[in-house]
Order: structure tokens, then sequence, then C-alpha cells
């Protein structure tokens, strides 16, 4: 199986549901950092995984495509979440000692190499992990 | 919890400052109502413009396991982390990030418990994700304080 770029998936989102989307990220941001403000990086720091586009996500596919895209689109979600903690680590190393940009920009490079990685062990070839995943 | 070490720390433009001074002026009277208003306003735009990126860019991918990658994309942390070096530095980011690898822990534990709910076809969708954020919150909470008792955090 091999992923394809399909840009009239985009018209299947109406204007609102962007604009749901965009406010709860917006809130989830602020939100993060006002945790941050008052209780540390520490646990501001759990707030950056917090999960602001899966719910939105979720809901809007099952209304589009039906529930079983929805579960598919969840188990898609598990291996990114294992690909966000490769981020963290990638810029818990790189942030004191390289600037703002390459430190980011390698993290989500790392980000999407890991994720992508992942997808094709799991879902890629019709694999026996694909099996244990999808049942 | 907060445990800033007093230890002094590399920045990006050879500047060097205590880790505990760039938290301490944080938390200090630099930061007037007006101020954290307009920076809440702009952390409000930068996370929700960032968010959208990702979620349309997510709609353009098929099949469904693939776009739900895009669904755990660092979308809130690069906002949260490009405004945390500008304002903090690299130290400051670097004890977040080490948070967030745990937190992202608690966003799988999340994920995997939308799998369960999106079977279960008694349940509306919406409601199930939206109490799954109970999970997500006492993962990460026990995560914290897992991390705050083993010296990790």
């Amino acid at each position: 199986m091999t992923p394809q770029c399909k840009p009239a998936g985009l018209k299947k989102t109406k204007l609102w549901e962007y604009g749901v989307r965009f406010a709860f990220g917006g809130l989830v941001t602020a939100g993060a950092g006002l945790v941050a403000d008052g209780y540390g990086p520490e646990l501001g720091g759990f707030m950056l995984a917090f999960p602001a586009i899966l719910p939105a996500s979720l809901t809007l596919i099952k209304q589009h495509d039906g529930r079983a895209k929805a579960v598919d689109d969840a188990r898609g979600a598990r291996l990114g979440s294992l690909a966000l903690a490769i981020f963290g680590v990638t810029v818990g190393y790189s942030a004191t000692s390289w600037p703002p940009v390459a430190a980011l920009g390698l993290a989500t490079l790392a980000w999407i190499v890991v994720a992508v990685a992942l997808w094709a062990i799991a879902y890629g070839g019709g694999s026996a992990v694909a099996h244990r995943l999808n049942h | 919890m907060q445990r800033f070490d007093a230890r002094i720390e590399p920045l990006q433009h050879g500047q060097r400052v205590l880790a505990n001074d760039a938290a301490q002026s944080w938390h200090g009277s630099c930061y007037q109502p007006q101020g954290m208003l307009a920076e809440l306003g702009f952390r409000f735009l930068l996370g929700g413009a960032i968010v959208s990126l990702f979620a349309a860019f997510a709609e353009m991918w098929d099949p469904k396991t693939f776009a739900g990658l895009f669904g755990a994309a660092p979308s809130v942390a690069l906002a949260t982390l490009a405004l945390g070096f500008y304002q903090h530095g690299g130290s400051y980011v670097a004890i977040e990030a080490r948070a967030m690898v745990m937190g992202s822990i608690a966003l799988l534990a999340y994920s995997a418990a939308c799998v369960a709910i999106a079977k279960t076809r008694r349940l509306p969708l919406a409601v199930g994700a939206a109490a799954a954020w109970t999970v997500w919150l006492v993962a990460a909470l026990g995560l914290w304080r897992l991390g705050a008792m083993t010296g990790i955090l």
C-alpha cells in the first residue's frame, strides 16, 4: 500500500470545520503557555503533546467517510504519537546548542521520517504487524 | 512542581545566563497584563494557524491510517517551542521538550483509547473522543509524577 496525495480531499471539509480546528488549536496553544507560566516548563511541556487535532479529525472523518475510516485515523495517530516522542528527544538534545530554526527544523524532519517509517512497517506491506494492529 | 537547576547554560547568540533567571523573569513583574494578553492572542493565532495547516494537510492523504499520523503532529509544540526559544532561550525549551517526550506517551494512550472508542458503535464518537481526554490527563499526571520522582524532569 502506498500513500496517495489527493488535494480534492480538502473540498470535503467545510469552512466552519476549519474554523473549529483553528479555534481549538489556538486555545490549546494559549493554554500551554498559561500552564508553563503558572506551573513551569516541566508541566507546560506535557501540554505540547495534548491531543489538539485528533478529536475534531475523528469526528469529521466519521461524518464524511464513516466510522471504519475514523478507526483507521486513530490507528495512524498511535504511530504519530511515537514519532512525536522522537521530535521531543531531538529538541531536547539540540535546543541548547543549535539555532532555534535548525533545532525545530531537524526535529520536524525527524518526526516525519520516523512517522512515515513506522507507517511503512505497520501498514505499508500488508505485514504481520499490520494484521496485528488492525485487529 | 518547579525545579530549575541554577547552572550556567550556553545560549544561541553567545549569551550566558542562569537557567533560573529565565524562569524568574517569566514569573516576574516584567510581564504586564496588557503584554500578557497580547502574547496570549499571538499564541492563539500562531497555534491555530499551525494546527489548521497540519489538519488540512492530513485531509489530502489516503489511506486514513497515513492521514492519522498528522493527528499527532507537533503542531502545538512548534508554536510553543518557537516562542519559548524567543522568550526564554534553549535551556527552557530543552526542559519543555523532555516533558513533551513523556506527554507523547500520554498521547499514545489517548490514541489507543480513541481506536477502542471508534470501534464502539453505541458511543457517539465526538462524546467518546472528548471523554478520552481524561485518559490523556490521567496518563500525563501519572507520568509527570513518575518523572519528578525519578529525576527525569
